[in-house]
């Protein structure tokens, strides 16, 4: 049975991994993915453009069912994969905390 | 409620100057404001803009050329003053000199509107047309002695303030839309969606030096906090207004979109979805950025040549400082 520390380390993954995928497919066009470094300023390192951020959003979105206020949206929350997971992780806490008070 | 564009005109000042000129010039100014950005992007600053000419108040100011294009439109409509029941006015910029205490209300005299309600607001830039149209149908839809409604912006760029890189440069310009109730010409609106952020107020801001106005552009602002939403928010925007007609992208006939630069039409370009070269061609190489005015210079340019066809959908849309968004959906 998976501990708590060991459930969050499973979800780190899941949420990088997807989010690598997805930009190695979708916006970097087939980039290889070892190429995203969890570290890897996405942004201001120019590998998503304005553009590449409706695709990112929406997929962010629908992968993990989450909401993004325009305000979450901005280089200190989505320019590297790091931060990506992070911000997901506080929009499913968010959101679990309440589906369990409803 | 039907309700839709009568007319629209806009007036540019006969005055130009080469946007090199306006460059130079404003050298120092450009250069600290760029001096946030890494190399890179302070190359990419002044690249891809597209703009060769401005256009300069001198003689004519931004209150005249709001007149002439008011008196264009009411002209095209075929109206007086006394047909007019609403005048707003949503100028960003116009004239650190202007000595009325609003626009609306100076035209509203000028023009004999002698019964209509004026206001004026200062917001949006070239996202304030949206603004404009939904405050404009807001009052026609809870006053019903409101039938037709003037919406003007007229605006110059303080003086040495023309460059707003690394977005734009500023050219004068002042602009009309005619908008009527149960009218019979003219494009009906279908919808109009705006949204406005105002912990981005700063990204470009005015500010007092020395007595004087000038822009203040946070370049870094710009590309951390700005840039990252820039497209996606007109994208959300963009398909609010189709899904509540229940449209989609592809219905779309004309896309009518502002003239920040080419840059930035090539991204909304890609946004659409439109293959290379599939926004129109604007006069934007001789008149600049012109901020609210300038969908309605892309849009009387589109009448003037004759593309707009009775039942073509039309999606104008544009973003500008407040941050400001917005989207509007009419079918011609």
């Amino acid at each position: 049975m998976f501990g708590p520390e060991l459930l969050d380390k499973e979800l780190n993954m899941e949420i990088k991994t997807a989010v690598r995928q997805f930009i190695a497919e979708n916006v970097l066009l087939g980039v290889h993915q070892a190429r995203i470094e969890d570290a890897t300023p996405l942004v201001t390192g120019g590998l998503i453009d304005s553009i590449g951020m409706i695709g990112l959003v929406a997929f962010l979105e629908a992968q993990f069912k989450v909401e993004f206020e325009p305000r979450e949206i901005n280089v200190h929350n989505l320019n590297t994969l790091e931060q990506i997971e992070e911000l997901i992780r506080k929009k499913l806490a968010v959101r679990d905390a309440g589906a369990a008070g409803s | 409620m039907n309700v839709r564009i009568a007319s629209a005109a806009y007036a540019v000042p006969p005055d130009g100057e080469t946007v090199e000129a306006v460059l130079d010039r404003e050298r120092d100014r450009v250069q600290t404001t760029l001096a946030p950005l890494s190399p890179q992007a302070r190359q990419k600053a002044a690249e891809g803009l597209g703009l060769s000419r401005v256009r300069v108040c001198g003689g004519k100011q931004p209150y005249d050329l709001v007149l002439d294009a008011a008196s264009t439109a009411m002209a095209d409509a075929g109206i007086t003053g006394k047909n007019i029941d609403l005048i707003l006015d949503y100028s960003t910029f116009p004239g650190e000199n202007s000595q009325y205490l609003s626009i609306a209300h100076k035209l509203s005299a000028e023009l004999g509107a002698e019964t209509s309600l004026n206001l004026s607001f200062k917001a949006g830039g070239c996202g304030a047309l949206h603004l404009a149209i939904k405050t404009a149908m807001g009052w026609m839809s809870t006053d019903e002695n409101i039938q037709t409604a003037l919406l003007v912006t007229g605006d110059t760029a303080p003086a040495g303030n023309r460059s707003l890189l690394p977005v734009t440069v500023q050219g004068d310009a002042g602009s009309a839309v005619i908008l009527r109730r149960q009218g019979a010409e003219g494009p009906l609106l279908l919808g109009v969606e705006a949204m406005t952020l105002g912990h981005l107020h700063n990204a470009i801001a005015l500010i007092k030096t020395n007595g004087h106005l000038e822009i203040k552009v946070d370049a870094g602002s710009i590309e951390n906090d700005v840039m990252p939403i820039y497209y996606l928010n007109l994208y959300r925007l963009v398909q609010k207004v189709l899904a509540s007609s229940s449209l989609n992208l592809n219905d779309v006939d004309h896309f009518i979109y502002s003239n920040i630069s080419q840059r930035d039409r090539d991204g909304f370009r890609r946004m659409v979805g439109l293959p290379e070269g599939g926004l129109p061609l604007t006069p934007m190489a001789e008149y600049g950025h012109t901020f609210a005015s300038d969908l309605v210079i892309n849009y009387v340019h589109m009448r003037r040549e004759g593309r707009i066809r009775p039942g073509q959908l039309l999606l104008f849309a544009s973003a500008g400082i407040g941050f400001t968004w917005g989207v509007t959906l009419a079918r011609a």
